[in-house]
């Protein structure tokens, strides 16, 4: 009962509210991923893939339910969690090296190794 | 006209930015802001003449304040527009990137809004053009004032009927303008279409 879970959604709903009218977008979802576990979620388009991603990353508070991390409940967007998007959302002004920068950077990485950024690409 | 402008920028931007950005915000802010951007700027300039006149360099402050009273709304709405423009994927990257709000800034917001910036910028500049006319040259009650510009002196060739002398400095203004146009403005605008487009 007490094992940890890397990541738990407990009865999570998300429904969007337009004047009167309500969508529910995803409804009463429960799923457990362990460490190491690879999952695929499959679905026509419009039944909730991207927004129970986007409440699994955190950048999307649900209505109900909630989310728990290593145990934890989700607070903010998860450090630990990334989505590639379907139009790959590099930033257009600047270059392929640029973005990778960017992303080491915020992910913490010294000046010593945003340099290697370039040398690697011309390994590649 | 560039302290104008300046100034113009530094307040638009963040508002802009935040009007944009923020759907409830805008949805009582953006009715607001169109019916005062709507008050034309030359009417109130009489109000701004009475508080400035008495100030040193009361008519070159009037003039700054008459030209940003004109031109700010472009920027402002250009600004929301680009704003509202951005990519939703970017923001989420940016967010799952955890970026600082400096980073966010340097590398998401003003790239993307550059474009839009130098557009609202051309039209306010071609706006400000225009107040300097009435801005530079008052009569007002009896007294002449000026200070030194290309629109003082339109304004002044026009009142004495002075006609080879207006041509003259219209087509200055004229020159001017086409230089700082093509040289300036038009250097800008390739810049945002070649590198800060979205694409």
């Amino acid at each position: 009962m007490n094992e940890e879970y890397l990541l738990e959604l407990d009865s999570v709903g998300q429904s969007y509210h337009s004047g009167q009218r309500t969508f529910v977008a995803v409804q009463d979802v429960n799923l457990t991923v362990q460490a190491g576990e690879f999952v695929a979620l499959l679905g026509p388009s419009g039944c909730g893939k991207s927004t129970l991603l986007r409440i699994v990353t955190g950048l999307q508070r649900p209505t109900t339910g909630q989310v728990l991390y290593r145990n934890q409940p989700l607070r903010g967007v998860n450090p630990h969690a990334t989505i590639v998007f379907q139009t790959f959302a590099f930033f257009p002004w600047l270059s392929v090296v640029d973005n990778v920068e960017v992303a080491l950077k915020a992910g913490g990485c010294r000046k010593v190794c945003v340099h290697h950024a370039p040398w690697i690409f011309w390994i590649v | 006209m560039s302290i104008a402008l300046a100034i113009a920028l530094l307040w638009t931007i963040p508002l802009g930015v935040a009007i944009g950005s923020n759907r409830r915000l805008a949805r009582w802010l953006q009715p607001v802001v169109q019916v005062v951007a709507s008050v034309p700027a030359t009417a109130l300039f009489p109000a701004f003449l009475l508080v400035f006149l008495n100030l040193p360099g009361g008519l070159n402050l009037a003039a700054v304040v008459l030209m940003l009273a004109g031109t700010q709304w472009y920027l402002l709405f250009n600004i929301i527009a680009g704003a509202g423009a951005i990519p939703q994927d970017l923001k989420y990257t940016a967010a799952l990137l955890h970026l600082d709000r400096t980073a966010r800034w340097r590398t998401l917001i003003l790239p993307a809004i550059f474009p839009y910036i130098v557009t609202g910028a051309i039209t306010a500049s071609g706006g400000a053009w225009n107040a300097s006319i009435v801005a530079e040259y008052v009569q007002f009650n009896g007294r002449t004032l000026s200070v030194t510009g290309i629109g003082a002196v339109i304004a002044n060739a026009t009142a004495a009927g002075d006609y080879s002398f207006l041509l003259a400095a219209t087509l200055g203004m004229i020159l001017a303008v086409v230089a700082i146009n093509r040289l300036l403005w038009r250097r800008l605008y390739l810049l945002a279409e070649e590198r800060f487009c979205m694409e």
